[in-house]
């Protein structure tokens, strides 16, 4: 469903991405760890055509991403890891709009939405006056109305309350199961334990391994938790370049 | 319904939940809607005096209003030009808004025109707003039939549209070319691309050297003025249709008609073209350049500046030390500072030409009246524009400041003493040089030093003040802040004190020396009454925003 080759992103001198390969299936649940600054965030943003390669090509659902933008964007549903919001709507005019702008029929879904994520009797109030886990909601829900073949998360959980996290795991949980695939990247390692198929390290701009925790484990050549091999593989990294 | 048209009706959602904001508290409704009345109709009465008095002037009066409508429209031209490319920048690649549209399936295009469409609103809203008074006051005066506001308006729109498409354009091909090493090469080819501006608009106020007798000079002095009608300016076909609306030549101002809408369609077009290819490259690489650069922590001008301050005790030189930072790090700040003394220049550079004017001592004491007027209104636009949105761009983050051990009484102060200083600086060297320059008299010298003070203080505090009174914490582009409310009402009340001020000392010194009617005897003591007035009028205009602005603070909540 995915499909990134070659993949490169430079920032003037700085290296964010380099030479990335990766291929991920329909309904496959994928989780990208990495340390602050390794380029998880611009690896979604290149993915979801918010930055130009410098070189290498993307495709989404057999589109790419650079060339047949408009199909690719409305496959893909995208949550950033700050969403923007329009401070000026309530909730409710904010999804309609979303919903337009995907030209989504099921007239329904606004309210359903509204409902899952506990949104309904906030809903005619400004976003300028929710909470931050309150707005989080908003994003996630409007990535979700359009029923995307693909969704994109930037640290899903950053600012949801317990109960908003369980909803959000759950709901990933079904949509994987009807199909869709998820891309997604967190510093909860005990999200990536729980929900992924297959797991990516990023560290200093490369993809370092990739597997499942099973592989990634024989990889690190530890028994242990997903935490160690997070450590394991990225400090051996760090050791080898410095 | 197409994109373009959702986005809209999003614009008109936002506005009317906006406006819906004000549903209950009817008095500011009605006090903002009195003020901006007020506003226009005193603009009106003041263009009417004007245009009243042009028609009193012998014989030129039509040769007067011709090259004064061509020179005005030429003016707006370049001022809305240089405010569409600069806002076009930082609206094109905002950061927020635009991620999300961009993210979402709308089409690079559509996101172009609606950022463009926000260019067009907010270069000419202000000129628009002051064109109405303007031209209703010449259409009374020569009692011209309701066809004239609608030649208007037809003229004007695509007036707008064009230029702002040129500044849109400029950006647009600028950032795709060269922005890959982000703003400062920006800014370089803008400085670059405008020195034939400059030079165009030195060539204009530049004038000849004067002949001996009044009549060649004007003459010359008009023929001067030629190059505002230059035929490839759009501003001239604006002026050129309306005059030949007012002559009756429907036929031939329709030519010009058609020329206006025919480049601004063209232009459109070549946007449109432009945008699907050069709006995304563009944008991806405004955003990768965003944190390249690195901040040097040994030696730059600007730590070297800041190091002025280290008298300063701990708190205050902290914040001073943050203020100048953040404003010479932000290029939407500094760019438009350059662009500013650019101006000034042009100005200062000006003021040897008219030092000929000056054959008779009293056209050389008007001349040097209009100079303290000049530094009035540099003080006026220096504050507004810069120090004004300084409150607001705390935002978000002034519960900081809030935490600390500072108050935001504290921190309204030394922003005021800051831009006072800053200010006062500035426009002091610059009163002392055009002052040398144009040979004024140590009387009037004197008078000049302490207007300048006088004005300084007032400005400086009228727009720290109202810049608390009216703050604008949710946006981050001090452009967009400035032309908000709390920015209009500034610039407006700092006009009305420069004014008031300028207008006193005006009476006893061209009663003397203009007018001839008094001695000198009289003339001290008028002048000893005009500056205690001044000073009084400084006094309130200094003390009232403060203790607005100090009690609005302390109830501020975030
Ligand atoms: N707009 C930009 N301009 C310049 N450099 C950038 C830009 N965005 C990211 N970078 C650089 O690219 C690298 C990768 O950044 P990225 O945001 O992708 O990291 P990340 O893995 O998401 O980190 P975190 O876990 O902290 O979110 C960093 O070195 C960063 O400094
Ligand atoms: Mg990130």
């Amino acid at each position: 469903m995915i499909e990134i080759k070659n993949l490169s992103k430079k920032f003037g001198n700085i290296v964010a991405v380099k030479s990335l390969n990766l291929r991920i299936e329909k309904g496959e649940l994928f989780i990208l760890l990495g340390p602050n600054g390794a380029g998880k965030t611009t690896t979604m943003k290149l993915i979801t055509g918010l930055l130009r390669p410098t070189e290498g090509e993307i495709w989404v659902g057999g589109y790419s991403v650079l060339r047949e933008y408009m199909m690719a964007k409305r496959l893909i549903g995208y949550i950033p890891d700050t969403p923007y919001v329009y401070e000026k709507l309530s909730a409710r005019e904010f999804l309609h709009f979303i919903q337009d702008i995907y030209q989504v029929e099921n007239k329904h879904k606004v309210e359903e939405l509204l409902e899952l994520f506990h949104l309904r009797e906030e809903a005619d109030r400004l976003i300028e006056e929710y909470s931050h886990g309150m707005k989080q909601k908003v994003a996630i829900a409007s990535a979700l109305i359009h029923n995307p073949k693909v969704l994109i998360i930037d640290e899903p959980l950053v600012g949801l309350d317990p109960r908003s996290a369980r909803l959000l795991k759950d709901i990933l949980k079904k949509k994987v199961k009807d199909g869709m695939t998820v891309f997604l990247s967190t510093h909860t390692l005990s999200l990536a334990e729980e929900l992924s198929h297959r797991i990516g390290i990023i560290n200093e701009s490369k993809l370092i391994a990739v597997g499942t925790l099973k592989e990634l484990r024989e990889k690190a050549k530890t028994t242990g938790n997903l935490e160690e091999v997070f450590l394991r593989l990225t400090e051996e990294e760090s050791e080898l370049f410095s | 319904m197409s994109s373009f048209l959702k986005l809209l009706r999003l614009r008109l959602r936002i506005l009317r939940n906006l406006l819906l904001r004000y549903k209950g508290s009817w008095f500011k409704v009605l006090v903002i809607f009195f003020f901006s009345l007020s506003f226009l109709l005193g603009m009106f009465f003041l263009f009417r005096e004007g245009f009243q008095f042009i028609k009193t002037i012998p014989l030129i009066s039509d040769l007067v209003i011709n090259r004064l409508f061509y020179f005005l429209f030429l003016f707006t031209f370049f001022l809305m030009l240089f405010s569409s490319v600069l806002t076009s920048y930082s609206t094109f690649f905002s950061q927020g808004e635009t991620d999300l549209l961009v993210s979402l399936p709308i089409s690079f295009r559509v996101i172009f025109t609606h950022k463009f469409l926000e260019i067009a609103f907010y270069t000419s809203w202000s000129f628009i707003f002051l064109g109405i008074p303007f031209f209703s006051a010449y259409a009374v005066i020569n009692h011209l039939p309701a066809s004239f506001y609608v030649v208007m308006v037809i003229l004007v729109i695509p007036f707008v549209l064009l230029t702002s498409e040129l500044g849109a354009l400029f950006t647009l091909l600028l950032s795709r070319v060269m922005a890959l090493k982000g703003w400062r090469i920006y800014i370089a080819g803008l400085l670059v691309a405008s020195i034939p501006i400059f030079y165009f608009l030195y060539k204009i106020f530049s004038l000849p050297p004067i002949p001996s007798d009044l009549f060649t000079m004007v003459r010359k002095v008009f023929s001067h003025f030629q190059l505002s009608q230059h035929t490839y300016l759009p501003s001239y076909w604006v002026a050129k249709g309306l005059f030949l609306f007012l002559q009756g030549e429907t036929g031939k101002m329709n030519k010009y008609i058609l020329l206006l809408y025919s480049f601004s369609f063209l232009l459109s077009g070549l946007l449109l073209l432009l945008s699907e290819f050069l709006y995304f490259p563009a944008f991806s690489n405004v955003r990768g350049s965003l944190r390249e650069k690195r901040i040097s922590r040994k030696f730059s001008p600007l730590n070297l500046l800041t190091s002025f301050f280290s008298f300063l005790p701990g708190k205050y030189r902290a914040l001073v030390q943050k203020d100048i930072k953040n404003f010479f790090r932000d290029p939407r700040q500094w760019s438009q500072f350059l662009i500013f003394f650019g101006i000034l220049a042009v100005y200062i550079i000006n003021l040897r030409s008219y030092r000929y004017f000056a054959v008779t001592p009293s056209f050389k004491m008007m001349i040097s009246l209009v100079n303290i007027a000049a530094m009035g209104f540099i003080l006026s636009t220096l504050t507004t524009r810069f120090m004004f949105p300084q409150m607001s761009l705390e935002g978000k983050r002034i519960w900081i400041i809030k935490l600390s051990s500072l108050t935001l009484r504290e921190v309204l102060w030394e922003k005021f003493y800051l831009t006072f200083a800053f200010c006062f600086l500035v426009v002091a060297l610059l009163s002392n040089l055009t002052n040398v320059l144009l040979q004024v008299s140590p009387l009037l010298y004197l008078v000049g030093n302490i207007l300048v003070l006088c004005m300084s203080l007032s400005l400086t505090s009228l727009s720290v003040g109202l810049g608390a009174v009216f703050p604008d914490f949710s946006s981050d582009n001090p452009a967009r802040i400035v032309s908000g409310f709390g920015g209009t009402v500034n610039f407006i009340l700092g006009i009305i004190y420069v004014l008031l001020v300028v207008s006193l000392i005006s009476i006893p010194f061209s009663l003397r020396y203009i007018l001839m009617k008094i001695n000198d005897r009289v003339f001290i003591v008028l002048v000893k009454i005009a500056i205690t007035w001044i000073s009084g009028i400084t006094f309130f205009s200094v003390f009232f925003p403060l203790r607005y602005a100090c009690r609005k603070l302390e109830k501020l909540e975030i």
